[in-house]
């Protein structure tokens, strides 16, 4: 057992860490730990659960650049092999192969239980939301900062974010997605961190559906890589070009 | 032998087979007909199927090589039987071309391809290069639009930063190919947060299209669409010549064209898509055809109609009723369903994950001009991994002067089974 006293100077050391930095700088550290840098790839599984029923499962390829860009390629299931999803700013494109077409869609349309298509082609939240700090809490023997994250433009996948950061090292641990209405939608736990291109990643992510209780999903990263892809392949017209 | 294996190693290793798909359909059409319409008098113009089957399968795949090379192939087998004309057989090539990178954006394409135009999902006003190509109406919208046949083409596009030019030729090549030479001009670009698209068609007709479509908050996308094409693509019936004794009252008629072949009409939609948070859609879209029939062309249309079907379906004395079935014959070759009049209203409701297995829908489109329609819903079962079951009715209402009333179809009902491999 950890003596008392230690626990409430780690405490005290992680408090004065957290209270050091703004809101914003806490959740860009918090961006850095989900996404590798500016230009990187990886593989993400996305797995729907619901109880009693046989598991759903969609695999892509995501391409990520200068943050606001994403290039998400549908690798399974065999329907929608071949498929595109080009995320530009707040902007969102799907390909469907041999139409030679890209289709304007929304960020609410979804893809697979309550995953939207933002949820796989946004990796940080800086870039959409405004961050305001709460109160600090305790998630599993873990002291956290709550964050707050307002959305900054009508896009935004989500009205009102709550994150619970690490206090220490802004590992983040769990997340609140809120509804414009204020209802909340669903609740994510990061999971799995394992050291990944110079850091500690959290490479799973369990989504629970709040709206309908006993459906979750599960979101693992894999195969994070640091690759420049070139500027080019982030506009519609050139989606039917990708090879 | 080593040494051809080794080669065909060497010359195949840096390709690559990429998206390889294959997709078996069988779908069952039942078609239950109205019997009687003016324009298929008691059924006795043509006989109709009242079931069909189709199996159909779509093979599609690309090859690459590096960057720089793609070979794209899209075909289609179908064989269709029905109860009427038997079986037949069909191979269609959608795609069979190759896309080469002839620079760090630019591209030159070669050979058969699908290209589509457009925002609009029910319809679209700029779609020009594929005009004329058949349309599957038993499949959803979206798919109606991968399932086409291509045109032969060479194509160059240019991406820039902030700026998409293609110039796109599709030469007369005999048979293979017999529209007139096509030439397309396209621009593209994402002005701020809005697409917009600018295409200049150059063929036996001018033509003119423009795409904007952009989104608003996290819930809804809005679009339009508008097409003018100089001179008109609309035939008209008339009464050619009278047959018979002098004073008959009985005619031959003809289709005749617009003369005025420098006037411009326009065809346009405007619409949008609306996302609940429960992951319902409903997507709106107004269409207007300055091309279509007029209420007094429509009038004057269903006149010589009506009067071509009830001499058919009893020819005054001293007639056969040959000229009447040819009259008909001419009335029903004018029939293009869905864009005949001017004003149209397309809704359509639906939810990818009800009850987290069917992908639902329900589809209207409303002839405003005479408020008949033709409802269609559809219901996706996608329980199984790779197999999809579809089950969809299209339903065809109005008075017998409408133009989804003349269908001769007063309802279909199909059946779907679809492998993805």
């Amino acid at each position: 057992m950890m003596p008392k006293a230690v626990f409430l100077f780690l405490i005290l050391i992680a408090s004065n860490n957290a209270l050091a930095l703004s809101p914003e700088e806490i959740l860009k550290k918090v961006d850095q730990i989900r996404a590798p840098g500016n230009t990187f790839v990886f593989d993400l599984k996305l797995t729907y659960k619901k109880d009693g029923e046989k598991d759903a499962i969609q695999r892509f390829t995501v391409q990520v650049k200068d943050a606001d860009k994403s290039l998400v390629r549908f690798t399974y299931p065999a329907n929608n092999k071949g498929r595109l999803l080009l995320m530009v700013g707040n902007n969102m494109w799907i390909y469907i192969p041999d139409t030679k077409k890209p289709i304007r869609i929304s960020p609410q349309q979804r893809l697979l239980g309550q995953i939207s298509n933002g949820d796989v082609a946004r990796v940080v939240y800086s870039l959409d939301y405004n961050a305001k700090l709460l109160e600090k809490e305790r998630i599993d023997e873990r002291q956290c900062i709550k964050l707050e994250l307002t959305a900054r433009t009508k896009e935004a996948t989500y009205g009102r974010i709550l994150l619970w950061t690490d206090a220490e090292d802004f590992e983040p641990q769990k997340a609140e997605f809120y509804a414009l209405s204020g209802k909340l939608l669903k609740t994510a736990l990061y999971k799995g961190y394992a050291n990944v291109l110079g850091k500690r990643r959290p490479l799973i992510m369990e989504i629970r559906n709040e709206l309908c209780k006993g459906e979750y999903s599960i979101m693992e990263y894999s195969n994070m890589k640091a690759v420049d892809t070139p500027k080019a392949f982030f506009q519609a017209d050139y989606l039917k070009h990708i090879r | 032998m080593k040494r051809i294996v080794l080669m065909a190693i060497l010359v195949f290793l840096p390709f690559q087979i990429n998206a390889a798909m294959i997709e078996v359909v069988n779908q069952i059409t039942y078609y239950q007909s109205k019997g009687n319409t003016l324009l298929n008098p008691e059924s006795k113009l043509v006989t109709l199927p009242s079931v069909e089957n189709k199996l159909y399968s779509n093979l599609s795949s690309s090859l690459t090589y590096k960057e720089w090379f793609k070979l794209a192939v899209k075909s289609r087998y179908a064989w269709t039987i029905n109860d009427v004309e038997g079986g037949t057989f069909k191979n269609l090539v959608d795609n069979a071309y190759i896309d080469l990178k002839t620079g760090g954006t630019s591209f030159l394409t070669i050979g058969k391809e699908n290209l589509q135009e457009g925002v609009g999902l029910s319809y679209n006003p700029t779609n020009f290069l594929a005009e004329g190509k058949d349309v599957d109406y038993s499949q959803r919208e979206e798919e109606r639009k991968k399932d086409v046949e291509g045109n032969y083409l060479l194509r160059f596009e240019s991406i820039g930063e902030n700026l998409t030019l293609s110039f796109l030729v599709a030469p007369k090549i005999g048979s293979l190919q017999p529209e007139p030479m096509r030439q397309q001009l396209r621009l593209y670009s994402l002005m701020g947060d809005v697409d917009v698209a600018l295409s200049y068609f150059y063929a036996e007709q001018e033509k003119l299209g423009l795409n904007i479509s952009g989104i608003v908050g996290n819930n809804t996308e809005l679009h339009t669409e508008i097409g003018l094409t100089k001179g008109s693509k609309r035939g008209f019936l008339r009464k050619k010549e009278e047959v018979g004794p002098p004073n008959s009252g009985v005619y031959k008629y003809e289709i005749y064209d617009i003369a005025d072949e420098e006037k411009i009409f326009a065809q346009a939609i405007a619409g949008g898509h609306y996302t609940w948070d429960n992951k319902t859609n409903l997507i709106i879209e107004y269409l207007f055809n300055q091309d279509g029939y007029s209420k007094s062309e429509w009038h004057e249309f269903i006149e010589l109609v009506k009067n071509a079907s009830s001499n058919f379906k009893k020819p005054p004395v001293d007639f056969e009723a040959g000229i009447f079935k040819e009259n008909l014959r001419l009335a029903n070759s004018l029939m293009t369903y869905r864009t005949l009049r001017r004003n149209y209203l397309f809704f359509r409701l639906s939810n990818p994950e009800l009850f987290d297995c069917y992908d639902s829908q329900l589809t209207v489109l409303l002839n405003v001009d005479d408020h008949s329609c033709v409802v269609m819903p559809s219901i996706d079962c996608k329980k199984f991994q790779n197999m999809v079951f579809r089950l969809g009715v299209n339903w065809f209402s109005g008075n017998s002067q409408s133009e989804f009333g003349l269908v001769p179809q007063d309802t279909e009902i199909q059946m779907e089974a679809r492998y993805f491999f």
